[in-house]
Order: structure tokens, then C-alpha cells, then sequence
């Protein structure tokens, strides 16, 4: 169960970050051309890559020793419900939903002005601006790939929901050549956040050597009861919105 | 310092919701090391996302009421 738990999680949580970021390298290429852009993102994959190789190596061999476990379950579980909490204010209404073509125009549009500037550094504002999106949104990947990997012994598995979503969004990209607007980038969020929440708790309860009814099925019930309350937590958020904007109008 | 501030970003946005959290799952570790109930300290564990969550989601919506000046 938890080869799939780690490999679904990471697919989904490196696919809706690539995706992100792809908006960005776009935009940047179509303004000011594709060698920079690209190699910025190349560069910043490559960086990433060497993250998860000098500290996910090292944590798989001291997972074990408890403080160790205690501290990975902490950062997960922070990790995961911050992702948790914005899908459900997104779903909500309570937080506008995230659009890559409103986020292509305006990239586009900040291109073309620094542009139009007589300070404009050429290239070098290419490499730097796809370098930077690609790092920043594929730091919260190896985020999840270390921590959800290490935890739960299944690196390989991690690593290879990580390499399958980057393959896969560097295609797609490749052949449509626009932002990625039909991927539902919240309901990734969602599930990511609410695998992460779990394991996250889970994993801390490891740590401290709790003893888990059934175990690993424990997972069952935490995902269960994070699924219903985030239910709940939307329907009375979105009742509460609409009876607000009666008493406005 | 960018740096850290960075990836403190990525663990913390909402400062109430994360010190919730953090607050339950030391009061968990505190419980479990001193009487070994250890079925007092999974409850916790596992209520320590459902509290933080409410209290995030709620404080949003007390936001976003109409004549409140937060």
C-alpha cells in the first residue's frame, strides 16, 4: 500500500508544481526567446535533482532513530496542510482558484515591460526569471519526494512518481505549447495535501513509538476523517459566503 | 536570509493553524513519554490536523463576514 501512497503522492504533488513553472518558462520563451528560458529550467531541474541525491540519501540510512522520524513527520504534516488548508479555502470560495493562463499574460506582460526598459540584461533576465520559478516550485517537490520517501522506505518509488510527472508535463508542454489549463491543479493539491496530513501524522506517531490500532490501516481512518472534514469544512464555508453576500446585497 | 524565509514559506502560511498544530503534537509527546497512554496520545495526533484546520478555516470566514474589521 504505501509504494502507491508514495508514488501517487509525489506524481500528483511534482506534477501541479511542473506545472506551474511551465507556465512561466512559456511565457518567458515566447518573449525572449527559448535558449534562456530553457536552460534556466534545465539548470534548476538539474539543481533539484542533486537536492534529493545529498539529502534524501543520507536521511534513508537515520530515518530510523526517532528524533529523526519525529522531525520528517512534523515537516511533512506542516507541509501537508498548508496545501490541505488552501485547497479547502479555494473550494470554498473563500480564496480565488489559481489560473496559469491569468498567470501566462501577466508573465508575459512583466516580460515585455522589462523589456521595453534600457536597463534590460538580455538573456540573463531569461535564465534568472525561469531559473528561480522552476527552483521555487520544484523545491516543494522534493519536499514531498524526500519526506514521503524516506518515511515510508519507498524512495524508489518517490523518485519515480517525481521523474514520471516531470517527463510528462515536459511533453505535454512540449507538444501544445500553452499553459496547461485543463490540469485540475486544486483537486491535486487536495489529494496531495490530504495524503501528506496523514502520513504526516501517522509517521510523527511512528516516531514517538504510539501504538497505532491496526497499524498501518491506521492511515485508512486519518485520510478518511481529513476527506470528511474537509467536506464539511467547504459546505458550511460556502453556506456561511452566501449568506454574507445575501446580507450585502 | 531569502533562503530561509523561502522554506519557511513552504511549511508555514497560516502561523495560528501551524502553532495549533505543533502545540497538540507536543502536548501528544508530553503525554505519551510521562504516563504511556498511548491511545490518549494517537487521539491527539490524530485531532491535532482536524483542530488546526477548523480553527484556519474559521478564522478565514471571520474574515470575510461583512462589518468585521480584521
Amino acid at each position: 500500500m504505501l509504494q502507491w501512497y508514495s508514488g501517487l503522492s509525489s506524481l500528483l504533488g511534482t506534477g501541479v508544481e511542473l506545472v506551474e513553472a511551465l507556465t512561466i518558462i512559456l511565457a518567458v520563451g515566447v518573449v525572449r526567446g527559448w535558449k534562456g528560458a530553457l536552460t534556466g529550467a534545465v539548470t534548476a531541474v538539474g539543481v533539484l535533482g542533486a537536492l534529493v541525491v545529498i539529502i534524501g540519501a543520507p536521511l534513508v540510512n537515520i530515518i530510523q532513530i526517532p528524533w529523526v522520524a519525529l522531525f520528517v513527520g512534523i515537516i511533512m504534516l506542516l507541509f501537508g496542510i498548508r496545501w490541505l488548508r488552501k485547497s479547502i479555502l479555494r473550494y470554498s470560495g473563500l480564496k480565488s482558484l489559481h489560473h496559469e493562463e491569468e498567470s501566462y499574460q501577466e508573465e508575459v506582460e512583466r516580460q515585455r515591460r522589462i523589456l521595453s526598459l534600457p536597463s534590460d540584461r538580455g538573456g540573463r533576465v531569461a535564465f534568472a526569471t525561469t531559473f528561480g520559478a522552476t527552483f521555487l516550485e520544484g523545491l516543494e517537490a522534493v519536499f514531498i519526494v524526500i519526506t514521503i520517501g524516506t518515511s515510508s522506505h519507498t524512495m524508489t518509488d518517490a523518485v519515480a512518481g517525481a521523474v514520471t510527472a516531470t517527463i510528462a508535463t515536459v511533453v505535454v508542454g512540449f507538444l501544445l505549447r500553452r499553459p496547461l489549463t485543463k490540469v485540475p491543479e486544486n483537486t491535486m493539491k487536495f489529494i496531495v495535501g490530504i495524503m501528506l496530513t496523514s502520513f504526516g501524522a501517522y509517521w510523527f506517531g511512528e516516531g514517538l513509538l504510539v501504538p497505532w490500532p491496526q497499524k498501518d490501516l491506521s492511515l485508512v481512518y486519518l485520510v478518511a476523517s481529513l476527506l470528511v472534514l474537509s467536506w464539511i469544512l467547504v459546505l458550511r464555508a460556502r453556506a456561511q459566503l452566501a449568506r454574507f453576500h445575501q446580507t450585502i446585497s | 536570509m531569502k533562503v530561509l524565509k523561502a522554506l519557511w514559506g513552504l511549511i508555514v502560511d497560516d502561523g495560528r493553524m501551524a502553532a495549533i498544530l505543533v502545540l497538540n503534537l507536543v502536548g501528544a509527546s508530553l503525554i505519551f513519554k510521562l504516563t504511556h497512554f498511548g491511545a490518549v496520545a494517537v487521539l491527539m495526533i490524530w485531532m491535532g490536523p482536524v483542530i488546526s484546520l477548523v480553527v484556519a478555516v474559521e478564522h478565514q470566514l471571520r474574515r470575510k463576514k461583512p462589518g468585521d474589521p480584521s
